[in-house]
């Protein structure tokens, strides 16, 4: 009886133990991925919130990708709450970087700054990540637990694709998670990309000019084109100088003198903005 | 007692046994829990991505719809648009609905069923405006509403937002209904088939230079250059019945046997030329006719007066039509156009002739004039027989009629709202 009852315990602690064991490994792993999940939601909320503004970006030469590099991008997007006097499409410069100074730990910063100049000014430095310049107004800490560069091979957080003009028309996301690179499951991929919507290609001006016998020249810049296919305005200058109210394709500018030169200059401007300008010869009336 | 212990013996191997269950079990649940949380999330975001789909394909049909009928303030647009609008400013369901058919779109929201699956709102911009704020939702549906000009500024802001099993996405895009820089039309004081005068006196009865226009600080100094009458000369024995000697022509440029289209506008142009007129209230669908009265027959906001006809409007006594500031362009695409009295009309006069008529489609007699250009499709000709000079060339009205290229979204405005914005 004393055996069975030795047998018994002995059974009885190797499940009780065995029960220990399971739960806590359960809990361990319970943990490990309570941890990963959040590392994971808060990354999933970063690229959401970075596709959302880049795709929104906004530029009116060259797109709205300022620069762009594997773990550091810069692009004006709209925002709410800027002032919009010299602004009108409350552009703010945008920039996303990776912070690799703890390798284990890599963090997605974002920095953004307003503009509010009557020309588009270039983006505050990028020497750090964050740059420590007071250039840049704001800053925030929007996710951690990144792995992108520790990697092997590394791999970019951001995979940009540009059209012949060098501008960038496509960005493709692809964020690695790890909340315990030492241990544990693997880290996660999550991938996504976007179209910029706002992408703007500047026109192309063409102008030709030539005098008729009775004081006029007559300009033509009907050739002019735009990538994009939108409507185009005109502008006219002679000799520099505007000539107010002239606003079609063509141009017939009448009253000037036998034997005087003048150069004539039209300016093509899509809806976007972007425009662009061509200067015709000199031209000699007979 | 050996019963007893035995008994015990049996209970205890049972609390294990229910004891490696239970943890069996909780390890069980726990990862069906890991599984279910991810396949929600999974979910979620293609749920997202659907609306975001669905959204952009609202938006763009809205664009396309307002293309084909601007908002104006004689027809807005409705506040809101969604599959149970019927109203010709608003997409067809069916052309969004019909690219989404999958599963994910059976419902807007099972807990709001209500709610529609798209909707698209219209709003006026203000003049220069290129940022969408909240303000934008309590403006009228409809360009000039809020720009400061009472026909708008030819852009307007549309949004779009969609409900795809209750995941809302919305974009704000600025749609604008850009004019292209004008239609070519030919510069000739004349148009037509043929040309003929009934008065056979020396008079001038055609002016191609404009030195009879009214008033006269109009009229082109030493330098301007005469316009022609361009006649097709098809079919006809006498394409320029006229009398040369008695300079009924002045200056004489007349050019016979032209080569050029029997149509001076394509009919892709005179669909855009309808669309601006049904836009300003100046169609007239066939079967009705305009009222033969300055305000019937003017020009509003820029757009031609359109008729489809069958129309023959005749033109008498002293109304003046248009003015010699802001000229006007009529076009009548089934009928004809007869001038008489001491009427005047300013600017474009154009018969497309569908009608397919060999005889004269515009007639002027009595002390009526035309100001600007004459243009006759087909086999149809001018005939000039007044005591006036009847048809005085102006080079403006050449310069009237405007295409359009349809309504597009505008570049740097598109933008996809935050959540929960109002």
């Amino acid at each position: 009886m004393l055996t069975e009852m030795l047998v018994g315990m002995v059974m009885a602690i190797i499940i009780f133990g065995a029960t220990l064991g399971a739960l806590d490994m359960f809990f361990r792993q319970s943990a490990r991925t309570d941890k990963q999940s959040q590392a994971q939601d808060s990354a999933r909320s970063a690229v959401d919130r970075m596709a959302r503004l880049i795709r929104d970006g906004v530029g009116t030469t060259g797109g709205p990708v300022e620069q762009s590099g594997a773990y550091d991008i810069v692009f004006l997007a709209p925002s709410a709450n800027v002032s919009l006097v010299n602004n009108p499409q409350g552009l703010v410069h945008t920039r996303y970087c990776i912070d690799a100074s703890t390798l284990s730990n890599e963090k997605l910063w974002v920095q953004t700054v307003p503009y509010s100049s009557t020309t588009q000014p270039a983006p505050p430095g990028t020497g750090g990540c964050p740059d420590p310049s007071a250039a840049w107004t704001a800053k925030r800490l929007i996710a951690r637990n990144l792995v992108n560069r520790q990697r092997s091979p590394a791999a970019p957080l951001f995979n940009p694709s540009t059209d012949a003009s060098g501008a960038v028309t496509d960005v493709a996301f692809d964020a690695w998670v790890d909340a315990d690179p030492t241990g544990g499951a693997p880290a996660s991929e999550l991938q996504s990309s976007v179209t910029l919507r706002n992408l703007n290609h500047a026109p192309t001006a063409t102008i030709t000019c030539q005098p008729t016998g009775n004081g006029h020249v007559i300009c033509d810049a009907s050739g002019s084109t735009d990538a994009d296919s939108q409507t185009l305005s005109y502008a006219w200058q002679m000799d520099g100088a505007t000539l107010a109210g002239q606003t079609g394709y063509s141009l017939d500018k009448p009253g000037l003198v036998s034997g005087g030169t003048h150069t004539f200059t039209v300016t093509v401007t899509d809806p976007g903005g972007a425009s662009s300008s061509a200067t015709s010869p000199a031209v000699t009336l007979p | 007692m050996r019963s007893r212990l035995a008994h015990e013996d049996s209970g205890s191997v049972l609390v294990a046994a229910v004891l490696v269950l239970m943890i069996t079990l909780g390890l069980g649940v726990a990862l069906a829990a890991t599984v279910n949380t991810q396949v929600h999330a999974a979910k979620y975001e293609r749920n997202r991505e659907s609306s975001f789909t669905l959204t952009e394909a609202s938006l763009n049909a809205q664009a396309l719809q307002l293309g084909r009928q601007w908002p104006t303030r004689a027809t807005p647009a409705p506040s809101s648009c969604d599959p149970s609008v019927n109203n010709a400013a608003c997409p067809l369901s069916t052309a969004i609905t019909n690219g989404y058919t999958a599963n994910d779109y059976n419902s807007s929201c099972p807990r709001a069923p209500s709610t529609p699956i798209w909707k698209t709102q219209v709003r006026d911009n203000v003049n220069g405006e290129k940022y969408w704020s909240t303000a934008v939702n309590s403006r009228g549906s409809y360009d000039g509403a809020n720009d400061g000009t009472p026909t708008g500024d030819g852009a307007v802001w549309v949004r779009a937002t969609a409900t795809v099993q209750c995941r809302v996405q919305s974009i704000v895009t600025l749609v604008r209904n850009d004019p292209l820089p004008g239609i070519d039309f030919p510069q000739n004081v004349i148009t037509a088939n043929f040309f003929q005068t009934t008065n056979q006196g020396r008079k001038v009865l055609v002016d191609t230079l404009g030195s009879y226009a009214q008033p006269p600080s109009s009229r082109p100094g030493p330098s301007g250059q005469p316009a022609a009458i361009t006649l097709r000369c098809t079919g006809v024995t006498k394409c320029a019945d006229y009398n040369a000697s008695k300079g009924q022509v002045q200056p004489p440029k007349v050019i016979t046997g032209s080569q050029t289209s029997t149509s001076s506008l394509s009919p892709s142009q005179l669909l855009q030329l309808k669309a601006q007129a049904v836009a300003a209230g100046t169609y007239y669908a066939t079967g009705s006719c305009p009222a033969i009265t300055a305000a019937g027959l003017s020009s509003a906001n820029g757009a031609p007066v359109y008729v489809e006809g069958p129309c023959n409007i005749s033109v008498n006594s002293n109304t003046v039509i248009n003015s010699a500031p802001a000229p006007g362009a009529l076009i009548i695409v089934n009928g004809t156009f007869s001038i008489s009295g001491s009427a005047y009309f300013y600017g474009l006069l154009y018969a497309v002739n569908a009608q397919g008529s060999t005889s004269s489609v515009v007639n002027v007699t009595g002390n009526g004039s035309i100001q600007g250009l004459v243009s006759v499709d087909g086999a149809g000709g001018v005939t000039v027989g007044g005591s006036a000079t009847g048809i005085v060339y102006d080079s403006k009205a050449g310069h009237l009629l405007k295409g359009s290229a349809g309504a597009t979204p505008a570049k740097g405005t598109w933008r996809q709202l935050p959540a929960n914005t109002p």
